[in-house]
């Protein structure tokens, strides 16, 4: 089953654009915002298990320039 | 099949990838109406004067449409190694294809119902070009945007603004203008009465089903593919044609079956592609925006197709000769300049939002209340510090903050909402 999970970052001031780059390159990021407010970039993943998200959080984790994360599994979805 | 978690994230920016598939989706419409003009130029060439029943060149171009369509599909279901994963070659023009197939069930029983309604509006359409003053009554053909605009207001959670609805008016009064034909021998209300009820209602259906159907997932996170969608509407939309044509037309004219398919084929494959590119576009582009919206921007073609017929007429002259009027020219002038003005006033307006809820303790779940709000797109229920995420779309930010944000706050239980603007979107 796939676990859909929200990662919210907080970027150093300008090493926004380089951060997106490096997040286009990851096969189960689905949707990548970049916004205005208390998070810089809202990032979208699809994984199988929870393994496989420990994975990845260490890999994005250690791209420079980002300040910090806060991870948010989701427990259910509606979308129209 | 490759379902969400094996594709990338796309380079392009979701906006932007939204407006090449709606423009696109115009410009390919625009080469199969070339194509049209190429076969029609090529038919007047070879028998002069002997002219055309429109059902027989409708019947043969719609057979050979779907003929083309199920070999391309075919060839676009070999798979090949691309990025690490096995891909068909129809991959880059929906993610979501993986071979020709029979889809399930429920995708079925939609795709027949836009095919159904699809074969209707074709059949009310070759019945008027075969009829006087059509090219008087067919540019009305875009007032289907107006039936999509309701069929939003009614459908969509989201109520178009008034930016939204004075940029659609823009583009559809621009149509109109480029469309309308200053001379000829007119029209009568009857002929008018075909395009604005069964011709644009069915148009409007099949839209309608069309996003429906795209909008379905066969499996989580595998949406129904277009190019499956294409080939299975074609056939519906060709056996009702069919049934209309074959008592429509003279016995006699059809004996010239043949001979216009001989002699016709190359140009009616290559308006068959071009058609098929322009349907794989625009039900992708309904999958990201409303209805009347994609409309509009693909009625770009409208505008495109002005330099189409000029080059027809120097390819095929006398028959296909453009010889327009100082007034017509003004007007068509007129009218690209309320297209293009919509288009770029639409682009400018789409404001996404995301929005992050925290709720007091021991309250419930609040997801249906939340995803009841008009304009939220999705809403995740989270685990750890924040409790909902919400995807709203809307027209303006005094919108977000006026309808939206305000309803949000009215929830029993709600503490504190964080508004975050999107800036760039990938998907």
């Amino acid at each position: 089953m796939t676990i859909t999970v929200y990662l919210l970052m907080d970027i150093e001031i300008g090493k926004t654009e380089q951060v997106l780059e490096k997040l286009q390159l990851i096969p189960e990021a689905t949707k990548i915002a970049v916004t205005t407010g208390i998070y810089d970039i809202i990032l979208r993943l699809e994984v199988d298990n929870l393994d496989e998200l420990y994975t990845i959080t260490l890999k994005i984790h250690s791209i420079p320039g980002i300040k910090e994360t806060t991870t948010a599994v989701v427990e259910k979805m509606l979308y129209s | 099949m490759s379902s969400r978690t094996e594709r990338p994230v796309s380079k392009i920016a979701a906006t932007t990838m939204f407006y090449v598939l709606a423009l696109g989706a115009g410009v390919m419409r625009t080469l199969s109406v070339a194509a049209d003009y190429v076969a029609i130029g090529i038919h007047e060439t070879l028998y002069p004067g002997l002219g055309i029943d429109t059902f027989v060149f409708g019947f043969a171009s719609q057979w050979i449409s779907f003929a083309t369509t199920f070999t391309a599909v075919a060839v676009l279901s070999i798979r090949r190694q691309h990025a690490g994963a096995k891909r068909p070659l129809g991959f880059s023009l929906d993610p979501d294809f993986g071979r020709l197939r029979i889809l399930p069930r429920k995708p079925m029983m939609y795709i027949a119902l836009s095919g159904f309604f699809a074969g209707i509006s074709t059949s009310a359409y070759y019945y008027l070009i075969g009829s006087e003053g059509a090219d008087t009554v067919l540019p009305f053909g875009q007032l289907v945007i107006i039936y999509l605009l309701i069929g939003d207001l009614m459908a969509e959670k989201d109520t178009p603004t008034i930016v939204e609805i004075q940029c659609i008016i823009s583009i559809l009064f621009g149509v109109l203008i480029v469309g309308v034909e200053t001379e000829g021998p007119g029209f009568n209300l009857g002929t008018l009465a075909i395009v604005l009820i069964p011709m644009n209602l069915s148009s409007a259906m099949t839209t309608y089903y069309q996003k429906k159907v795209k909008k379905l997932e066969i499996e989580p996170g595998l949406a129904v593919d277009t190019l499956n969608l294409r080939l299975w509407s074609l056939l519906v939309l060709n056996t009702v044609f069919s049934i209309t044509a074959i008592p429509m037309a003279a016995p006699s004219a059809w004996m010239t079956l043949a001979d216009i398919a001989n002699a016709l084929w190359a140009p009616m494959v290559a308006g068959s592609l071009a058609t098929m590119f322009s349907v794989v576009m625009y039900v992708r582009a309904l999958a990201r925006g409303s209805m009347a919206v994609v409309n509009s921007l693909s009625a770009i073609s409208v505008v495109l197709g002005i330099p189409v017929a000029i080059i027809s007429g120097l390819l095929f002259p006398p028959y296909l000769w453009v010889d327009w009027a100082t007034l017509q020219w003004i007007l068509k002038i007129f009218g690209v300049i309320l297209v293009i003005v919509g288009i770029i006033a639409l682009e400018a307006s789409d404001v996404r939002t995301i929005m992050i809820i925290k709720v007091k303790p021991e309250t419930g779940d609040l997801l249906p209340q939340l995803f009841a709000v008009k304009g939220v797109e999705s809403v995740s229920a989270l685990a750890g510090e924040h409790d909902y995420l919400l995807s709203v779309k809307s027209r303006s930010l005094a919108k977000t903050r006026k309808l939206i944000v305000r309803k949000l706050e009215e929830i029993q239980g709600v503490q504190t909402i964080n508004t975050l603007v999107v800036l760039k979107e990938y998907r």
